[in-house]
């Protein structure tokens, strides 16, 4: 009888921690997720193959990209985020294509790919060492999610053991939405000019 | 409850422990065998030992013959970069090698590494314009070559303005992890 | 070699066969019912209309107003015949996400029928990622083969996608494409229900 309720118990214990083990292993996502590297607006942050000072946040209602005198609008349902950063490779030229703005509720607005043709975003620039460019960065979000928010840029959207910078954005409330945010191309390819209105 | 189990022989004994050393053998040999190509394959995309080319003198890589001719250092107004454009040539002794996948890049002391522009930046057009009209590295092969050519190219970057003493860097897929320092 | 077990335990192993053997049989069957079972009752799929909101896990999607012809609302210009199907998509997921483009399939499609292109409603752009429940007005549009009948109505099927914490693969969590839950139902050329309660 004694073995019987022993051989029971023994089960019994066993199923619990195999099961106690399943339910706490960290999943794919936890152990390929990028390594953070934490900091707020104006900080320069190094990850392992570039670094970025993020600026300035503004918020707008609508992008304008002016080419010599024609001007293209884009609207949105909720509001852009405008982010001014300066950026450079650290040891090898590099590109750096994801970023996303992370609001209250865990949600990843990636950067916006409205715009095909626009100067001076981002992922369309090649950072040198040595040689910080100013960069911008375009998010469209729900008005809900521009506080208590995180901007992530990482090298590559998928970017498994390597750095993302979580930079608090820091927004101030009540909201300061401007009416436009006007990016004005200059007269050399690759120059160009952002204006708050 | 519980089968019986009879002691093994000391045959059984034996084999068994022949067997464990056996797997001591087998497992690493088995890792070997199964990452060779993927060694190989990482191997072949690394640059690992150099051949450098002094100043004025040329250098025998990949089936061809090396030579930097100038470099040129240009300031945009306007801009905080430099743009450096590299002109070189190389001459073809065994066209199968050359006409291959190419890597170059430009370095200084800090061994920090500046890759190549796709497009010539507009004052190396205007300063140089022969040097934006010679083909990049990599699509110098895109033409057939025969041995005995010289073939011209260049290559432009933006780097800081204080960029010191500085070196080319090329590659070509069918002769790394070997690559060649241009001086 | 003589046996390894007396002949006692040998007997006590061929009982404990048996028992695993019936346990198995027993959870094949099972299944096996229970599949059959699940097959004989299909669930009702949702019968959508115009104006309808039908949820697809992954997105909300609600069809506004379908169009044919060559010059179609919302969508360059082309020299080709287009079925264009104007749709109002809510990601219900916490990322940006392209993957609406497997969303509608028409029951009966035109032979040769190629992938849909989607545009953005507000300014005719190519559609891409769309963002966290920010609803966004999409056109859809079917370059139609030449020479095959112009519809009258479309029948579509709507895929739904579901989530998984843990793929069978890696074990990475993601979204996949699930059954099929409504199918949706539009007069080419219908009023936009929508619009026209406003």
């Amino acid at each position: 009888m004694i073995r019987v309720i022993a051989s029971i118990s023994g089960l019994v214990l066993a199923v619990g921690i195999l099961y106690a083990l399943q339910q706490t292993k960290p999943g794919y996502a936890d152990i390929t997720k990028p390594i953070a590297v934490h900091g707020t607006i104006g900080d320069r942050l190094m990850a392992r193959n570039f670094e970025l000072t993020a600026t300035k946040v503004t918020l707008a209602q609508r992008i304008v990209l002016r080419t010599g005198t024609k001007e293209q609008v884009f609207e949105t349902t909720g509001l852009w985020a405008v982010v001014e950063a300066k950026a450079a490779a650290r040891h090898e030229s590099v590109t750096v294509i994801a970023a996303s703005w992370r609001g209250p509720s865990g949600s990843r607005y990636a950067m916006s790919q409205r715009f095909s043709t626009m100067p001076g975003l981002l992922p369309s620039e090649r950072l040198e060492p040595g040689l910080p460019r100013n960069v911008l960065m375009l998010f469209e979000l729900p008005e809900n999610q521009v506080k208590d928010a995180t901007i992530l840029v990482s090298r590559t959207p998928f970017a498994p053991i390597d750095n993302e910078l979580h930079i608090k954005a820091n927004v101030p409330i009540p909201l300061f939405v401007r009416n436009v945010a006007r990016v004005t191309r200059g007269s050399t390819a690759g120059d160009w000019r952002l204006e708050i209105q | 409850m519980m089968a019986t189990l009879i002691p093994p022989t000391p045959k059984e004994r034996r084999a068994f422990r022949l067997n464990a050393l056996a797997l001591l053998v087998a497992v690493p040999l088995a890792v070997a065998v199964g990452s060779y190509e993927d060694v190989m394959e990482w191997r072949s995309a690394q640059e690992l030992n150099a051949i450098v080319a002094a100043p004025n003198k040329s250098a025998i890589y990949a089936g061809a013959e090396w030579r930097m001719e100038r470099v040129h250092r240009l300031n945009e107004p306007g801009s905080a970069a430099l743009v450096v454009i590299v002109e070189f040539e190389a001459t073809v002794k065994d066209p199968a090698a050359f006409a291959a996948a190419c890597n170059v890049a430009l370095t200084d002391a800090s061994k920090r590494r500046w890759k190549p522009q796709l497009l010539t930046p507009s004052i190396g057009r205007r300063v140089r314009p022969e040097a934006a009209e010679r083909p990049r590295c990599g699509s110098a092969s895109l033409k057939p070559v025969k041995a005995g050519d010289t073939i011209k190219m260049a290559e432009s970057f933006l780097t800081p303005p204080d960029i010191g003493d500085i070196d080319l860097i090329v590659s070509l897929s069918t002769a790394r992890p070997t690559y060649l320092v241009l001086d | 070699m003589s046996g390894r077990f007396s002949i006692g335990a040998l007997g006590k192993r061929a009982g404990a066969f048996i028992i695993a053997g019936l346990g198995a049989a027993l959870a094949v069957l099972i299944s096996f019912a229970s599949a059959i079972y699940e097959a004989s009752q299909p669930k009702d799929l949702v019968q959508a209309a115009a104006g309808q909101s039908v949820d697809t896990g992954r997105w909300t999607v609600v069809a506004r107003r379908a169009e044919f012809g060559r010059n179609v609302r919302g969508a360059p210009a082309s020299q080709q015949d287009r079925l264009a199907v104007e749709l109002e998509l809510t990601n219900r997921s916490a990322a940006t996400s392209p993957g609406y483009t497997r969303l509608l399939e028409l029951e009966s499609p035109p032979a040769g029928l190629q992938r849909p292109t989607f545009y953005l409603a507000r300014d005719s752009a190519i559609a891409s990622g769309l963002h966290p429940d920010m609803p966004e007005r999409v056109i859809a549009v079917w370059t139609w083969p030449p020479g095959a009948l112009p519809p009258q109505k479309v029948r579509f099927k709507v895929t739904s996608q579901i989530y998984k914490k843990r793929d069978n693969l890696y074990g990475a969590p993601g979204w996949f494409d699930g059954p099929t839950v409504a199918t949706l139902d539009l007069t080419i050329g219908g009023p936009d229900p929508v619009a026209g309660a406003k």
